[in-house]
């Protein structure tokens, strides 16, 4: 088992004092040599080939190397790029996270029709599967729904019934593009989180219309425990198909069923901060640890304190966590 | 009554404010002790604007569907803000992102008329426009080019001046139209339909001394952008640079208003000779701090320009 960290720890929506430096390749730079120095060898990268809403675009002309393009224009070619990251002391890029939700937001910012969908996450997928190849990396990450409260709004006019046919539709892309990310040698993965149509227990179905040789399993914790499943029990049951297992952690109680509504990471009533800095929370990390040994898990753990406030704090926290927490807590199990 | 009113620009915070309000600052408080929920809601950020006397806002035109889904309607966010003391949505800013392209004529202008409805049900007055893409990749712009980036702006600026807005031109120093073009495509465009929103530190950076140019265009000019710079007539290759406005090193193109290289009195004086009338909007892009460079800036305005004009 090796743990790596991800670069979607850090906030690019939030408002904050010193927001505008993380927007220069300074902030990036020397983010990557600080991972490092936490000891954590491998990154996980967000990747979004979208630039046409205003927050992505702005991410797109920054330093933060969210697709091919801002990586050209930012750090003069891929290789470039991985070679300043093994210069940081970055071994390796471990994967790049495509969400289907920033299709969706493309979707809505270019006033398409809804079923245009399908193909933008396609596009996303087979774009960053030949940006992975070229770095080196074998985990092709995808959160294969939009979040529920713009699904429903767009395909389903407030009515969830459009639900299993749109599944089903997904699952079949999802299929064919791991078959052809297992051409490039990359496996693809899915993500199920809190807000998204396969959230918690709900994977196990789709999971079973997934084609488990080139498709397969990449559990957040966090997301798991905020959607009321126990984040043990569904690593233990997909054991035999895991890769870049996300551990993250939250104290965050759904009680106002945000994971229904648009923008459910930002809750307008009741609870407002949906996750916390690894160790901080409630989530069983050590449970999950456990059985990743017990079944001689042997991939990626990537390490997650998402939209921490202190990113730098938050890194020595999760190396404290990996050397002396949860792992000294089943330490004899 | 004054002449000049001030408004903000909200984007200097982080590219969009997210909550409405933040009901509890223990909950972000607890195992950091750090200020986030100072910075993190509308609520606060906008009582510091009218504690520093600002009383308009301008928004992104990205915000937009944001804010409707936190707030329901933009409506509804107006009158939260007028609830806190926020006069009115003053501005939004907008792209004209492939202008120059005949091709994509109807795109350009119906992506700008989603913002000009959205203006006119905040009730704001200024849609200001980048009106073309960045210089990298794009600039420069031939004489046909510049026409069909004219010709956008004038379809735009007609539609918005039938809901009353008024489409206006902001020019950026990273944008493809740039120092050795930009007075030409200004007056491509028709005057009844196009106004000019000054940047006073995007023009200093380009090269243009801002008050020459307001001298000879302040009939054109319908609103400020206001904030300072150090870095005067930046060179080509800096402007011209991919992701130009976030230099790769972390340094600052922008500064409070009398921390840097521009005229501002200079400036005064002409709006006092010129009798400028309305908003004018006061930006802090680039500090790590935004209250303190709000703050700073205000005071400057306060003791150093309103003695001039006001």
């Amino acid at each position: 088992m090796k743990f790596g960290c991800s670069l979607e720890m850090v906030n690019m929506r939030i408002s904050e004092p010193g927001f505008k430096h993380k927007l220069s390749k300074s902030y990036w730079v020397e983010l990557y040599q600080l991972i490092a120095a936490a000891g954590f060898k491998g990154i996980e990268m967000p990747y979004n080939p979208f630039m046409t809403d205003g927050i992505a675009f702005n991410m797109g002309r920054s330093g933060m190397p969210i697709n091919r393009y801002s990586i050209k224009t930012k750090y003069g070619s891929v290789r470039e790029f991985v070679e300043l990251l093994r210069e940081s002391g970055i071994e390796e890029i471990t994967g790049v996270h495509v969400s289907a939700n920033d299709a969706m937001i493309e979707v809505m910012s270019t006033f398409r029709q809804p079923y245009h969908l399908f193909g933008l996450i396609e596009q996303a997928v087979l774009e960053a599967v030949e940006f992975l190849a070229e770095c080196g990396g074998r985990t092709q990450v995808l959160s294969p729904t939009p979040e529920i409260g713009l699904a429903d709004r767009l395909f389903g006019g407030g009515d969830r019934g459009y639900a299993p046919g749109f599944l089903a539709r997904i699952a079949e892309l999802v299929n064919r593009l791991g078959e052809a990310a297992a051409a490039s040698g990359i496996r693809l993965s899915v993500r199920n989180e809190f807000w998204s149509l396969t959230r918690g227990g709900e994977i196990d179905a789709f999971l079973h219309q997934l084609d488990s040789r080139h498709v397969g399993y990449s559990p957040d914790l966090a997301h798991l425990a905020i959607a009321d499943a126990d984040p043990v029990e569904i690593v233990r049951r997909h054991k035999g198909r895991l890769s870049a297992v996300r551990f993250s952690d939250t104290f965050f109680r759904d009680v106002e069923r945000n994971f229904e509504k648009p923008n459910p990471e930002i809750p307008v009533v009741g609870p407002q901060r949906v996750f916390c800095d690894l160790g901080d929370g409630r989530v069983d990390i050590a449970g999950v640890y456990r059985v990743l040994k017990e079944s001689g898990y042997d991939g990626w753990v990537i390490c997650e304190s998402k939209k921490t406030l202190n990113v730098y704090k938050a890194l020595l926290k999760m190396r404290w966590s990996v050397d002396h927490g949860f792992a000294k807590a089943t330490r004899g199990a | 009554m004054e002449n000049l009113k001030y408004s903000y620009m909200t984007n200097m915070w982080g590219m969009i404010v997210d909550f409405p309000k933040i009901h509890d600052f223990n909950e972000w408080y607890a195992h950091d002790f750090g200020n986030a929920a100072y910075y993190l809601d509308w609520d606060k950020i906008l009582k510091y604007y009218v504690c520093a006397g600002i009383k308009g806002i301008e928004l992104m035109f990205y915000h937009v569907p944001y804010i409707r889904q936190f707030f329901g309607t933009l409506k509804d966010f107006a009158d939260f803000a007028k609830e806190r003391g926020i006069e009115q949505i003053t501005g939004m800013f907008s792209v004209a992102v492939g202008s120059e392209n005949p091709d994509k004529f109807d795109e350009v202008v119906n992506f700008n008329q989603v913002w000009i409805d959205a203006l006119h049900e905040l009730g704001g007055e200024n849609l200001i426009i980048m009106p073309a893409g960045q210089y990298y990749g794009v600039g420069p712009l031939s004489e046909e080019q510049l026409r069909n980036a004219a010709a956008v702006m004038n379809e735009i600026g007609r539609r918005a001046a039938d809901k009353g807005i008024t489409a206006c031109i902001h020019n950026e120093f990273w944008c493809a139209i740039n120092l050795y073009d930009h007075e030409k495509f200004l007056e491509m465009t028709d005057p009844r339909y196009v106004s000019y929103c000054l940047d006073t530190a995007q023009l200093t950076i380009m090269g243009v001394d801002v008050v020459d140019f307001y001298d000879k265009y302040h009939d054109r000019v319908k609103g400020f952008h206001l904030k300072d710079t150090t870095f005067p007539n930046a060179p080509d290759d800096l402007r011209f640079a991919p992701g130009a406005e976030f230099a790769d090193e972390g340094t600052r193109w922008f500064w409070e208003l009398g921390a840097g290289v521009v005229d501002f009195k200079g400036l005064w004086n002409l709006m006092k000779n010129y009798n400028h009338r309305g908003w004018v909007t006061i930006e802090t892009d680039g500090t790590p701090d935004p209250l303190a460079s709000l703050l700073l800036s205000k005071w400057y305005i306060d003791h150093e320009l309103s003695p001039i004009y006001k």
